[in-house]
């Protein structure tokens, strides 16, 4: 019995193997006018609905793309967020598929792909935060910099006489680099930030929380939430009479509750564009996720160098073509690549009217 | 080969920890479900040690079996008093403490950031930077850690901690102190496990504490269950299995809208069945 079991095992090795050397498609072997891009994104799990988001919006430009000199191919691995998945999928697309670019998203998974892209000298575009994940010649964000959105944010309080601020920050990645950089740029104004409540991500009572956030008084409260955090949180300040304002960086313009923030404002890390929103939701019958955007433009620009390139360009051929990238017209706006490898967007205040994000700045 | 010499790497990786699980839930018959902390201390020593020191990787593989030999001991303490579910519960309870920690010590374990830029081995001048280098030093640790783990579990200390499992009180009997048997494995299956995450960290090169939360725990003893419990070989097999399984579910042709979730099913519903006709794992002689 144990014998059979070892042979079932070396079997499905053998089979990994088979089917390894069946797809097995080195860069030497593919089309000479085909561009493969690999994208790395949470496809299942709890933030499935974030990495499907960024597929949407990649097919989408591959759909809108009219008559190219390049024929462009999608391939996306599922990574859940989880770094050694991560680590899986980015091998297979480089080694198996010998894909021209990466795609990643999260600064998580960012920084796991950076390196090996960087060692195997094949692009990457990181849809993240961290400004780790541009380190190298190969890599670069696209991500509107925390210190931006803080910029903005800040900017947007003082105008409105806000003095009293209370936050509530998820312990994750994201959420807490925008709320470092928020407190590094209050430091030297009039405003305090009165109460701080921290809460894990994944948690639905946060009534706890909720009821200390109460003390200090604040005039606004920033949730630095996502869903479905945000909206639980929404629904128990209302349930502990939390009548005082509600603000958030981001999150807002994502949630599909949106009745209730309404007539609240927000920044947005940039402002997609009414043709790209119509776009995606008339795909997917829903608005846009966070990053969806961003994927969207990643796929245009590298469509927009490669195009440029007289014959086929190689990853160092497209990573030079992006460090020159000025005024791009993305759905995010006027796109430029910055001295740090970072495709810059500008940030824009909107707010919550009859159910629909607006942009009052 | 990249993508192959990956694929072993992690499975070298996966087989240390399934292995030294292994000494305490299948060797010794304690639901320990804290493993991954120890993974954790070994991963995050490292990854400090590396990026804000001059230490090398090897001392700071060192030193997360210092630090995972002494938080193990104090938990450990506490631990060897429990059995059964009582054991179970209090073990999760410290992976939750430990995870608690790698997520809100901001300032040493850089939170939810992580820390990332963590420097492959160097040793006499050469870099373990290619995959298939690293795998070959991560085969040296699993067969240091293999060879490690044959001799105890075929040592006189070895028998006594099956005896363990088999009869604990009828031990106790015959006059020995199983508590200090038990905290002994303990803490030499998380030394063990404290190697595994060094070179987790090291061959990653970014960590957060994502990776080392209770579900990961459960991912690991569902290796040891799968390979079949007091079984080093079985517990190689359940990681290679484990880790492969998806891997090779990559390769079946789906549309690219459901892929991911077929695969999730495809992969759910084989470990269903592998349980249903042998439930005591590939090569297991004990059922949990």
């Amino acid at each position: 019995m144990k014998t059979k079991w070892i042979i079932g095992i070396i079997a499905a090795v053998i089979l990994v193997i088979v089917g390894i050397a069946l797809f097995d498609r080195s860069p030497d072997q593919a089309e000479a006018g085909l561009i493969k891009i690999g994208v790395v994104a949470p496809l299942t799990g709890d933030t499935a609905f974030l990495g499907e988001g960024v597929r949407e919006a990649m097919l989408l430009a591959k759909e809108q793309l009219g008559d190219t000199e390049y024929q462009y191919e999608l391939i996306f691995e599922d990574d859940q967020l989880d770094p050694k998945m991560t680590a899986s999928a980015t091998n297979k697309l480089i080694d198996i598929d010998g894909v021209d670019v990466l795609v990643s998203f999260s600064s998580g998974s960012g920084n796991v792909v950076a390196p090996i892209a960087e060692r195997n000298e094949i692009v990457h575009l990181g849809i993240a935060s961290d400004p780790n994940v541009a380190n190298g010649f190969y890599n670069f964000i696209h991500w509107t910099p925390p210190a931006e959105e803080a910029r903005v944010f800040v900017e947007e309080l003082e105008k409105r006489n806000i003095s009293r601020l209370g936050m509530i920050v998820p312990n994750q990645q994201g959420a807490v680099a925008v709320a470092d950089a928020v407190k590094e740029r209050l430091e030297g104004t009039d405003i305090e930030i009165v109460n701080e409540q921290t809460i894990n991500a994944g948690d639905t009572d946060f009534r706890t929380a909720v009821n200390k956030a109460k003390d200090g008084n604040p005039e606004i409260y920033l949730l630095f939430a996502f869903t479905p955090e945000l909206e639980i949180l929404g629904r128990q300040m209302k349930e502990a009479g939390i009548t005082t304002p509600l603000t958030s960086i981001e999150a807002f313009e994502l949630t599909e509750e949106r009745d209730l923030f309404e007539g609240y404002w927000y920044v947005n890390a940039a402002e997609p564009t009414n043709e790209f929103n119509q776009a995606f939701n008339s795909r997917t019958g829903k608005n846009q996720t966070l990053g969806a955007p961003n994927a969207y433009d990643i796929f245009n620009l590298v469509v927009s160098v490669t195009e440029d390139e007289p014959q086929r360009p190689t990853p160092k051929d497209i990573a030079e073509g992006l460090k020159d990238v000025e005024n791009f017209n993305g759905a995010l706006g006027n796109l430029s690549v910055g001295e740090n490898d970072i495709i810059l967007s500008p940030a824009a205040v909107r707010i919550i009217q009859n159910g629909q994000p607006v942009t009052i700045k | 080969m990249a993508y192959l010499a990956h694929l072993g790497i992690l499975i070298s990786i996966f087989v240390m920890l399934s292995m030294s699980l292994n000494l305490v839930v299948g060797y010794t018959g304690l639901l320990s479900v804290t493993h991954v902390a120890f993974f954790g201390i070994g991963a995050y020593a490292t990854a400090i040690l590396l990026t804000m020191t001059d230490i090398g990787f090897f001392t700071s593989v060192v030193v997360g079996i210092i630090a995972a030999l002494t938080s193990s001991f104090l938990i450990g303490l506490i631990l060897s008093k429990f059995d059964d579910d009582f054991y179970a519960l209090a073990s999760l309870g410290f992976n939750i403490i430990v995870f608690s920690i790698f997520l809100n010590l901001q300032s040493v374990t850089g939170g939810p950031f992580g820390i990332s830029g963590i420097d492959r081995p160097e040793l006499f001048g050469f870099i373990f930077t290619s995959n298939v280098s690293f795998l070959a030093l991560t085969l040296i640790a699993l067969v240091a850690l293999y060879f490690l783990s044959h001799f105890i579990v075929n040592s006189s200390f070895g028998r006594v901690i099956k005896a363990i499992r088999d009869d604990e009180k009828a031990l106790q009997i015959f006059g020995y102190r199983t508590h200090y048997y038990k905290l002994t494995i303990f803490m030499i299956s998380a030394g063990m496990a404290a190697v595994a995450g060094s070179f987790f960290a090291s061959y990653i090169t970014f960590i957060d504490p994502s990776s080392f939360a209770a579900t990961e725990s459960v991912f690991i003893l569902s290796m040891v269950i799968l390979g079949g419990l007091a079984d080093n070989k079985g517990a190689a097999l359940g990681a290679a299995t484990i880790i492969l399984l998806p891997e090779f579910l990559r390769f079946v042709g789906m549309p690219s809208d459901i892929a991911a979730q077929m695969r999730q099913v495809i992969y759910g519903l084989l470990l269903i069945v592998l349980m249903i006709y042998r439930p005591q794992g590939f090569l297991g002689k004990y059922r949990l």
